[in-house]
């Protein structure tokens, strides 16, 4: 890696412009005869480019004066002219240089025609450092969308959140649409991330739609938001010489930060203090000092590259524009023996053919991944296994060669704390993984009423994996497994995911006199989704099965939908949609209709402030509209009076042979769609030019008919708890989004953005009768069987924590066990836990920056939160100071927790509920630009290299590992890890 | 050139419309082959039996496939919603007998005499009672309607209603007034009528006198002999219900019990006590065991039933593999005063005290206390049962020692049965337990009820037998963190009663609170 980034540095030093032959001087203007300073001068179709001066000037090297040079800048219309013609530039004005075009559900919009909450991203190239999801590219980039990065195994899945959730036992992912076509967002076992199997780098766009007139005319699934990607397509003029893009990247990856866990001689004289020198305990003890986290955790390498190619070619009178794009990524975790790697490919053709009335899009995405994944039950082993044990013990008293705790009869004690390094050593477990996505599109305009047109979708989603996963015979885990015995295991296991869809829709657009804009689209959508997964777990030994599972399921979508937009000359705006959905998920109630409608005011098109210098842009937007969700998590059959087979392990014997139960199963014949209304009211804004832009949006949803699972009167049904439509939840919040161009010069340019979002989520109605329900326990957490440290409950945010309230001696240190009656019985129980915090965040904010001197730029990007609460499971569980000698073996504790002197669990102590709110800064990078490292004829070879730093450093109180949990529950999770990255980018 | 361009044109909008037709895509059926509707999962006798089968497997089992898989019960934990386990909870841990230390959400409530109305164990054995009761209509329902020939329907309908008044017994004796549903009622959203105690003692003594004195439940005999429900399986259920008829409906009702049990014959003690509760105890000891539920190692395994007591009850530095098992839980003991009912030389005293301290000082460590190995996964041949991991041991559900003692318990209270035949009985019972004959004299109540306590510790019946002899609740007999102290005290009388949990309350506007809980 030094070797290649030194050979760069040499290139880059060798190179000079001498191989041009024309040389362009000239100046740049606006429409006022202003010199116009920071303008990009380019060759076309290269990277060879200058930036005009103070007084508008630039000089430029090409190779001849016929060359085609492009000059562009934000707030002006981009300029193409012959470089022999280029002396004096003028460029126009852009009034509409916002206006680009942002993808929505099925079409484009100007950007200044959108009535809806719609965020529109394009995909970073500079800030992309080590990425290898697309959910990593939208964190911090839009109010109120939150991505929670997963654990830190290579590939884990993110959790994205548009406005909070919408839902409370049903999904709450946003629906993805990549390049048109809707794809399940379901995870597939041995694929931890599924949009992970999209390489960032093929990403084009991002268009968040937030409201429900953006989001309606997708129906069924948008209730929680849809993000729209878009990959980069072949060269958008129909034909074009190839360019060349290649990049490569390599990091190192470091745990940021271990758990503080008594050392070896902090554990001897903890366990002196508490038992004595002639107890078992500490006869037990070792004579090594070992730090099992070290043991673990590895500093782990990364190596990318991608390679693609744009282009367009004439086939008779075809025009072909096309784009290739290889990607490979071989990635190692910070937890020993946790890797992936990847390979993607990816090919858009979009020809036009009959004089360009028809346009097909052919996109095809395929990933092939292999993973490893870690035993990452060590996580939480390293911190509790004894730290006066060796690693190895090739004694009789170890097991497989590994130190183990064995009980006084010399049986391996599988209640014991496992040996960190051989649970990770000793089980493996690979999954290969392919998925394919593609979609043909085709997109005809009919010929004399060009007006007119029909667009055809047909995709596919298909994805496989295959694993195995194996314990070792004899291994420690294998042992405590009770279906094991030390017999080993191993489990292959497999799944095939396939979603088909087939959209049709006809689309009319016309301009009337006047200033009427009137466009319509109608349109059918029908979509299959089929899942199998399987799996057969053996013992080792003798091949006896333990496990054998076999599901099959699938559902269908069938939907109508309709837009309707009219605006009055680009000031009003209106657009009404309405969607029929039907889902083979209820049977009894299958369709929904799903309304929205939306107004917008293009205020800066009004005649008071069409010349205003001040405001480039304003436009106020209204909507409301509805919702629906059906992907619940109870099955595709919920409705429906069925019957199971049982499988292994719970059959039954009468006098010897062995009968199949058959068990008959609850269901809700009466189940319909949860709905979702949402309403809004936003704002777009650009002053100065549009150097200062962004928005602000107040929302309010509300979710009716919730999809809640909840107690069945007993003896009313086959369960004691139902999936209804029983219950209302609410959504109210604020966001505000502010970018700002505060430099603009020859030489220096920074721009800066920032958001932040406010929401407020609460549960209005859970039950059928009114009054005190119980509430829905969720949450579980370690320690114990069963505690939940959660719960749903009317009046309070989802996931609320539900404990019972500490009280505190004089000096404020907690007295174990000691709660306060705050229902007042004399005795403390149940009743007396109460609602305190939540982990979902109040204020959520994301900010960037890039600043550029010459050819350098530094770009900076964080994320933050406020308001969000989590439960230290790790330090709970280790408080409890009795399982420091219990069971004939010692247990490991952190620092503090003989102090706190809690001899038994006090697992739902308010204590441990704490506030985890956050500023990190999550990317920082520095790169450099070499415009012209090698020309050959007009084409030169650019190049960025660049260093970044990713989850740089973190600002909070909190004092875990990270304050960045999901669920709230800070359990033993692998941790996300700090990257060291240097790449190099070259285009040609 | 123009015409090509229509007919594509064209051509693309028909291909569209067609697929209007996919709409009827949305009426779909089951592709899983383990999974059918109703009507194509009840086609043969065999699917009946099947169907049987789940009725018997979801007293052992936890879901459809073991040992936790696909919960019958939903929202709580597999291994303690099953249903023996679960019993045993709510009928061992609040006594003498047993101690849990635990953090399993609120198990210690359950020995401090302190659980509320929303406590997750009581509400997993209520949602488990009425879970099988639910299974046992259903299966009753369809049997009746079926067109399938189904040459065992009579004895399988009666096989479903035994067990159903079997579950309904445990409604009445731990949480009372209860709801009530029969077959008549239909599947879906209708939250049952309430029915109080009293109603529901004279609903049972009705349906299990019904089963006894008639024609369609097999007598205990052949493949109904110890596996399958059988008319003496009947006759303990009522035998039970009359023995507590005082507690249950306000009038004792020993003579009734006495005449019952009379009826119950065919049995004997086994010669070894330790052998009724091993891997084998199907194959030895049904001279003894009236029914057992069925326990596999490889087929039928659960975090309940038999595995349950076995692994809850091994752990500090007790030798898992003397029990036949490769591991422990390291949970439950037993108090102090439930020790010292033992003589040394009693074959019921099993208990393992190496290692242990007799006093629980604090419960929060498996060693204060000591513990039981009463159950073991060990066979009566000195090997070990199919696996290590799960148990072979059945469940003995009745014993013939149970009906000596509840006929010893008649004789003694007044009935048809005298007190010295009653004390015949008894002494029975001890004499196989290596114990002499107690003398009339010394055959009191308080002999009565330890007796009761040291023969049929760990069996579900203890909280029950405490509630009878008045020493459940009241001071007249403490042992150790009744109460959540160390030394016992007497709490208050509403707990002779579980709570009607927070949830079905919720859900069911038709029910009422026992009293002391509230509302």
């Amino acid at each position: 890696m030094k070797r290649f980034f030194m050979m760069f540095i040499a290139i880059a030093v060798l190179s000079t412009s001498a191989f041009a032959q024309y040389s362009v001087k000239g100046v740049v203007v606006d429409k006022n005869g202003e010199p116009v300073i920071g303008a990009a001068v380019l060759q076309q179709g290269t990277m060879n480019g200058a930036q005009t001066g103070i007084d508008g000037d630039f000089t430029l090297n090409v190779p001849s004066d016929k060359t085609i040079l492009e000059i562009s800048f934000l707030g002006y219309k981009t300029v193409t002219i012959e470089a022999g013609l280029a002396s004096r530039i003028e460029m126009a004005d852009d009034t509409e240089f916002l206006d680009e075009v942002v993808v929505i559900g099925y079409g484009t919009v100007k950007k200044s025609d959108m009535t809806g909450a719609v965020a529109a991203i394009k995909a970073d190239e500079l800030n992309k450092g080590m990425i290898s999801s697309p959910s990593d590219l939208l964190r911090g980039k839009s109010a109120g969308v939150v991505v929670t990065a997963g654990n830190g195994q290579p590939g884990s899945s993110s959790t994205i959140r548009i406005r909070g959730g919408s839902s409370l036992s049903a999904n709450n992912d946003p629906l993805i649409v990549i390049d048109g076509l809707p794809v399940g967002n379901s995870s597939i076992s041995g694929l931890s991330d599924p949009l992970s199997t999209i390489n960032p780098s093929d990403i084009e766009s991002f268009t968040v739609l937030k409201d429900a007139s953006a989001t309606a005319i997708y129906g069924s699934r948008a209730s929680n938001g849809v993000i729209v990607i878009t990959t980069k397509k072949g060269s958008k003029s129909g034909v074009a010489k190839p360019t060349f893009n290649f990049d490569y990247t390599a990091s190192l990856s470091t745990n940021a930060k271990y758990v503080d866990v008594m050392t070896a001689d902090q554990i001897r004289s903890a366990i002196s203090t508490i038992y004595g020198t002639e107890s078992d305990a500490y006869k037990a003890l070792g004579s090594a000092s070992t730090d099992w986290q070290k043991e673990i955790y590895q500093n782990a390498q990364t190596h990318e590259a991608n390679l693609s190619v744009t282009g367009g070619q004439k086939i008779g009178e075809v025009k072909l524009p096309y784009r290739v794009s290889l990607g490979a990524l071989s990635q190692d975790g910070i937890l020993k023996t946790s890797a992936m790697q990847r390979l993607t490919g990816s090919l858009n053709l979009s020809p036009s053919l009959l004089d360009d009335h028809l346009t097909v899009n052919l996109n095809g995405k395929g990933t092939y991944a292999g993973n490893d994944f870690a035993n990452d039950g060590a996580v939480g082993s390293a911190l509790h296994y004894d730290p006066t044990k060796e690693v190895y013990d090739s004694s009789a008293n170890g097991l497989n060669g590994y130190s183990i705790w064995r009980d006084a009869a010399g049986n391996v004690n599988t209640m014991a704390t496992q040996n960190p390094v051989a649970q990770l050593n000793e089980r493996t477990n690979t999954s290969n993984v392919f998925r394919f996505i593609g979609n043909a599109q085709f997109d005809y305009k009919f010929h004399g009423f060009e007006d007119l047109r029909f667009n055809l979708n047909l995709g596919l989603d298909y994805s496989s994996s295959e694993g195995n996963e194996e314990a070792a015979i004899g291994s420690q885990q294998s042992y405590i497994d009770k279906q094991q015995s030390g017999s080993g295991f191993h489990n292959n296991y497999s799944s095939k995911l396939k979603d088909e869809t087939l959209e049709a829709y006809l689309a009319y657009n016309n301009d009337f006199n006047g200033g009427h804009h009137f466009d319509a689209m109608a349109g059918y959508s029908w979509q299959h989704f089929y899942k199998e997964s399987a799996n057969t777990k053996v013992k080792l030994t003798d091949g006896l099965k333990i496990e054998e599972n076999n599901d099959i399921g699938e559902y269908y979508l069938v939907s109508f939908f309709g837009r309707v937009n009219y605006s009055y000359k680009d000031r009003y705006m209106l657009t009404a949609t309405l969607r029929r959905d039907g889902t083979s998920r209820f049977s009894n109630n299958q369709w929904g209709l799903f309304p929205s409608v939306a107004l917008g005011w293009n205020i800066k098109n009004e005649e008071f402030l069409k010349d205003s210098q001040v405001v480039s842009s304003l436009k106020l937007r209204l909507s409301y509209g509805q919702t629906g969700q059906q992907d619940l998590n109870a099955g595709y059959y919920p409705t429906l009076a069925t019957y199971v087979k049982n499988s292994l392990g719970s059959k039954y014997i009468f006098n010897g042979q062995v009968i199949t139960p058959l068990t008959a199963l609850g269901y809700n014949a009466d189940l319909k769609w949860e709905t979702t209304t949402t309403e809004n009211v936003g704002l777009d804004f650009g002053f100065a030019n549009g150097r200062i832009y962004g928005s602000v949006d107040v929302y309010k949803r509300i979710t009716t008919d919730l999809i809640n699972e909840i107690p069945a009167p007993a003896l009313s049904n086959l369960t004691n708890s139902l999936v209804s439509n029983i219950g209302s939840m609410e959504n109210k919040g604020f966001e505000a989004e502010l970018n700002g161009i505060i430099l603009n010069s020859r030489n220096w340019s920074w721009t800066l953005g920032a958001n932040v979002a406010y929401n407020h989520n609460e549960i209005t109605k859970l039950t059928a009768l009114e009054g005190a329900a119980d509430g829905i326990p969720v949450g579980g957490i370690s320690g114990g069987t069963g505690n939940t440290i959660q719960l749903h409950q009317v009046g309070f945010p989802t996931n609320a924590f539900y404990v019972y309230q500490q009280v505190y001696d004089g000096s404020g240190n907690p007295i174990p066990g000691v709660y306060v009656d705050r229902y007042p019985d004399g005795t403390v129980n149940e009743a007396d836990k109460y609602l305190f915090h939540k982990p979902a965040a109040d204020y959520t904010f994301g900010m960037n920056s890039s600043l550029s001197y010459k050819n350098w730029t530094l770009a900076v990007s964080g994320h933050g939160s406020l308001g969000n609460w989590v439960y230290n499971n790790v330090q709970s569980e280790n408080y409890k100071l009795v399982d420091l000698w219990t069971n004939s073996f010692v247990s490991n504790r952190v620092n503090g927790a003989v102090e706190a002197g809690m001899s038994a669990g006090q697992f739902y102590s308010d204590m441990f509920v704490q506030d985890a709110s956050f500023f990190k800064i999550d990317n920082v990078t520095l790169n450099y630009y070499i415009p012209s490292i090698f020309r050959s004829g007009d084409r030169a070879l650019g190049a960025n290299v660049f260093a970044t730093c990713q989850n740089c450093f973190t600002f909070t109180k909190y004092t875990g590992i990270d304050p960045e949990v999901f669920s709230g529950i800070d359990g033993y999770i692998y941790p996300r890890p700090r990257t060291f990255v240097l790449g190099v980018k070259l285009n040609f | 050139m123009k015409n090509i361009k229509s007919i594509f044109g064209i051509a693309l909008i028909f291909s569209a419309l067609t697929l209007v037709s996919c709409v009827g895509d949305l009426n779909v059926a089951p592709i899983d082959p383990k999974l059918n509707t109703a009507d194509k999962a009840l086609v043969t006798a065999e699917d009946f039996e099947a169907f049987m089968a789940q009725v018997y497997t979801g007293y052992v089992t936890s879901g459809s496939y073991g040992p936790d898989g696909a919960c019958n019960i939903k929202n709580v934990d597999g291994g303690y919603s099953q249903y023996l386990r679960a019993l045993l909870y709510l009928e061992e841990l609040p006594t003498d007998v047993a101690i849990c230390n635990w953090d399993d959400k609120t198990i210690k409530d359950l020995h401090n005499f302190c659980w509320s109305n929303s406590d997750e164990f009581v509400y997993s054995f209520y949602s488990r009672i009425f879970y099988q009761i639910s299974m046992c209509n259903e299966f009753i329902r369809q049997a009746q309607k079926t067109e399938v020939n189904v040459p065992n329907k009579e004895k399988y309908i009666a096989e479903a209603r035994a067990l159903r008044a079997y579950s309904y017994y445990h409604a009445i004796d731990l949480f009372g007034n209860v709801p009530f549903a029969d077959e008549t009622a239909s599947v879906g959203n209708t939250a049952p009528q309430q029915m109080t105690r009293a109603e529901l003692f004279n609903w049972l003594e009705t349906e299990l006198k019904d089963l006894i004195d008639g024609t369609s439940l097999p007598d205990a005999a052949g493949a109904y002999r110890y596996y399958r429900v059988n008319k003496d399986f009947a006759r303990c259920v009522l035998a039970k219900l009359y023995l507590n008829a005082e507690v249950y409906a306000g009038k004792a009702m020993y003579n009734e019990c006495a005449q019952v049990c009379k009826n119950i014959s065919g049995y004997s003690l086994h010669d070894s006590y330790a052998e009724l509760f091993m891997a084998d105890n199907d194959v030895t000891s049904q001279d003894e065991i009236i029914f057992g539920f069925s326990v596999d190692g490889e087929d039928t395994k659960s975090y309940g039933a038999t595995n349950f007591v076995i692994f809850a009850c091994t752990g500090g530095k007790m030798d898992p593999a003397s029990l036949g098992v490769a591991s422990g839980w390291g949970g439950i003991r037993t108090t102090p005063e439930f020790y010292d009912k033992f003589d040394a030389v009693d074959a019921r005293a099993m208990f393992h005290t190496a290692d242990q301290t007799k006093d629980i000082t604090a419960n929060d460590n498996f060693q204060y206390g000591y513990a039981m190995k009463k159950f073991t996964n060990m066979k009566s041949d000195g090997g070990k049962g199919k696996a290590d991991g799960f148990v072979d041991t059945d469940w003995p559900t009745f014993r013939y020692a149970d009906v000596l003692l509840m006929m010893a318990e008649c004789g003694l209270r007044g009935s048809s049965i005298s007190k010295s035949e009653g004390l015949a009985y008894l002494n029975q019972v001890r004499n196989r337990a290596g114990l002499s004959d107690l003398a009339e004299a010394e055959f009191t109540m308080d002999e009565m009820i330890n007796e009761r306590g040291r023969e049929l510790y760990l069996e579900g019946w203890r909280r029950s037998d405490l509630i009878r002899f008045g020493k459940f609740t009241e001071g007249s007999y403490l042992w150790q963190w009744k109460g959540g102290v160390h030394d016992g005290k007497a709490v208050d009388e509403h707990y002779k009663l579980f709570p009607i949990p927070t949830k079905d309350m919720q859900s069911n506007p038709n029910l009422t609170q026992n009293p002391g809980y509230g509302d």
